[in-house]
């Protein structure tokens, strides 16, 4: 390129002079840089830096200029700038008031201790806030039970419908699939024990009981418990919330409890499809695998699966439900400020459901085994 | 070449959905004013900046940005056009995840090789240029207010110093008195730094203060372009009632 900056230097005993030449701009600071760097400055050299041929300046190549000539001023040299045009000479002025000072562009990695700090403090503050959300969703419900009228059953058969009717397709093929494997599994194994007919137990037990509500609830957490998060905190991204509440209506009323409600009465349904479906699928499995026919298999399964075991599998419907809405509300309820946080709620919602929903099924797992049941 | 307008805009169509925005439009900006996109909601005053950025194409007609015809810029030349201007969008559009300085020095790393620290240095230029406090730095653009988002987008226009900035509603949602501090410093920037200002604004005290010439864009077409003085002078029930009504007309009849 013809217009590419350059710096001439001429030393006559005790004076240098510097020549500009061509486009001072951003775009040339490094080698800009490296050439200047090249002079010392060095006490009582006089310096004369010349910028009338220069054919641009841009604050990029002031800059680079100003902070060189500060450098050699504090060497001992006298710098002295001339025959710069009007402009130029305007801009040059500009940087010298700016004070040199360095922000910070880098990443910064915090300190591992302050992090643990934020995140324990972090913790703490969310099981308060939902200790006082879950107290409010109490009142809420216990007021809404005293006044049957006030329930409102239009939003909560609509979220019936979002988060049951609508779950149907995928609730029946994953728990299809899980039955499918499990069946699987299990003819692999006690074909060799030759106790083929157990697979009916295997399947029934582990399906009814486990695999149907945890399966399910987790499908429902990720489908209509991030859908909650989401509406919920772009609501209040939104304002909605707020002029919500100056309108005189309870989001917890309008908002939370519809959810929650539908949750209760939905999962159990979904569960009970799931435990058909699931046992299904392997029933199918057992006779490709294990050759026993679907009357054999239906006529064992009165015996293998005891009406407490799948009952109880039912009840896990309610239980899960119940954290399920309402985190996944809470965590909507937290989202302040900008559309950015509502993506990072609903991570967290999801993440905090799944585990809450776990966390429950192992807990019931250790006291129903305690009672014998 | 310097002549030249820095912006041309001849016989510009634009559809979106279905919709025809732009019905032929003709405008030009020259090197070194300021110039204003006015028109009423909804008449393509934004969509025609933003085609202007390359990030919407015409229809029909041509854009041509510092003699390059946008719709024939390989993407090298497209590349190096980006570099010349500074956009500042109407919310900022800052990097959420960035800091204020990682958000001024993302230009600087996309586009050059200077060393880190020289960056550090430079972007603490470009933000007290753009009057921003330097305390105010290292924090994440979300816990800014609506002003210092603006005078940090600003910073991240500038930080490559380009020939031209883009302001969409530079002033909107700013309270009188920083919005006359905002254009008080696009002023200052363009006489120092001999920027090419194209803005597109509702605010009429930013056309009596900074603007050198403008426009009124109306039903797709342009209704007037010129001096704002002769420009507020335009016999037209819309133009009359937008100069006029607001500020009392002593401001602009005594002229």
């Amino acid at each position: 390129m013809q217009d590419s900056p350059s710096l001439h230097l001429s030393r006559s005993q005790s004076t240098l002079r510097a020549v500009l030449k061509g486009r001072w701009c951003m775009e040339n600071i490094p080698s800009l840089h490296r050439a200047l760097e090249g002079i010392e400055g060095e006490e009582g050299l006089e310096i004369v830096v010349k910028g009338g041929d220069l054919e641009a300046l841009d604050t990029g190549g002031a800059y680079l200029l100003m902070k060189h000539t500060r450098q050699w001023m504090e060497r001992g040299a006298r710098v002295t700038l001339r025959d710069f045009r009007e402009d130029h000479r305007r801009l040059l002025d500009l940087l010298t008031q700016t004070p040199e000072v360095r922000v910070c562009t880098r990443p910064v990695s915090p300190n591992p201790f302050y992090q643990l700090g934020r995140w324990a403090h972090a913790l703490a503050r969310d099981i308060l806030a939902f200790m006082a959300f879950l107290g409010e969703a109490t009142l809420t419900a216990s007021s809404l039970l005293l006044k049957p009228s006030r329930v409102p059953w239009q939003e909560i058969l609509y979220e019936m419908e979002e988060a049951g009717s609508k779950a149907i397709p995928i609730v029946t093929l994953v728990a299809i699939l899980a039955g499918v494997v499990i069946a699987y599994q299990g003819a692999l194994q006690l074909k060799r024990f030759g106790a083929s007919i157990f697979i009916v137990d295997l399947l029934a037990i582990s399906m009814a009981r486990e695999m149907a509500p945890l399966l399910t609830a987790i499908m429902v957490a990720g489908r209509s418990g991030s859908a909650y998060t989401a509406q919920i905190g772009t609501m209040k991204v939104n304002e909605e919330i707020d002029a919500l509440r100056t309108l005189g209506i309870s989001p917890m009323e309008t908002l939370v409890i519809p959810k929650v409600g539908a949750l209760i009465v939905v999962l159990p349904l979904l569960i009970l499809l799931a435990d058909l479906v699931g046992i299904g699928g392997g029933m199918v499995i057992s006779r490709q695998a294990l050759g026993i026919t679907f009357h054999d298999f239906i006529f064992r399964l009165q015996e293998a699966l005891p009406l407490g075991s799948f009952l109880i599998g039912i009840a896990k419907g309610p239980i899960f439900a119940l954290p399920l809405g309402l985190i996944s509300c809470f965590r909507g309820f937290q989202v302040k400020g900008s559309a950015e946080e509502v993506g990072r709620y609903t991570t967290m919602s999801v993440v905090n459901t799944i585990f809450a929903v776990i966390a429950i099924d192992a807990i019931l797992s250790v006291i129903l085994g305690n009672m014998g049941l | 070449m310097m002549d030249e307008p820095v912006v041309e805009v001849k016989g510009l169509v634009t559809r979106l959905g279905g919709k025809t925005i732009h019905r032929g439009i003709d405008l030009s900006v020259k090197r070194g004013e300021i110039y204003a996109i006015v028109g009423g909601s909804g008449s393509g005053k934004t969509v025609l900046l933003r085609e202007m950025i390359m990030l919407l194409e015409p229809h029909q007609g041509s854009i041509r940005v510092l003699g390059h015809l946008l719709s024939q810029v390989t993407p090298r030349e497209g590349k190096w056009l980006r570099s010349r201007w500074g956009v500042l969008f109407q919310f900022g559009g800052l990097i959420s995840s960035l800091t204020v300085a990682q958000n001024v020095a993302l230009p600087l790393l996309e586009f050059t090789s200077i060393p880190r620290e020289l960056i550090d240095e430079l972007v603490s230029i470009k933000l007290s240029l753009a009057n921003f406090p330097l305390d105010w730095a290292c924090v994440m653009p979300n816990e800014l207010s609506g002003g210092m988002k603006k005078r940090a987008a600003l910073a991240r226009a500038l930080a490559l110093d380009p020939e031209i900035l883009f302001l969409d509603e530079p002033t909107s949602g700013l309270d009188p008195v920083a919005a006359a501090h905002f254009d008080r410093t696009i002023k200052e920037l363009r006489d120092l730094l001999g920027l090419t200002v194209v803005l597109v604004t509702h605010d009429l005290d930013t056309i009596e203060s900074i603007v050198d010439r403008m426009v009124i864009l109306m039903e797709g077409e342009v209704l007037v372009e010129g001096d704002p003085r002769e420009v507020a002078r335009f016999p037209h029930p819309w133009v009359q009632d937008y100069f006029h009504r607001r500020k009392g007309e002593r401001d602009w009849r005594g002229r």
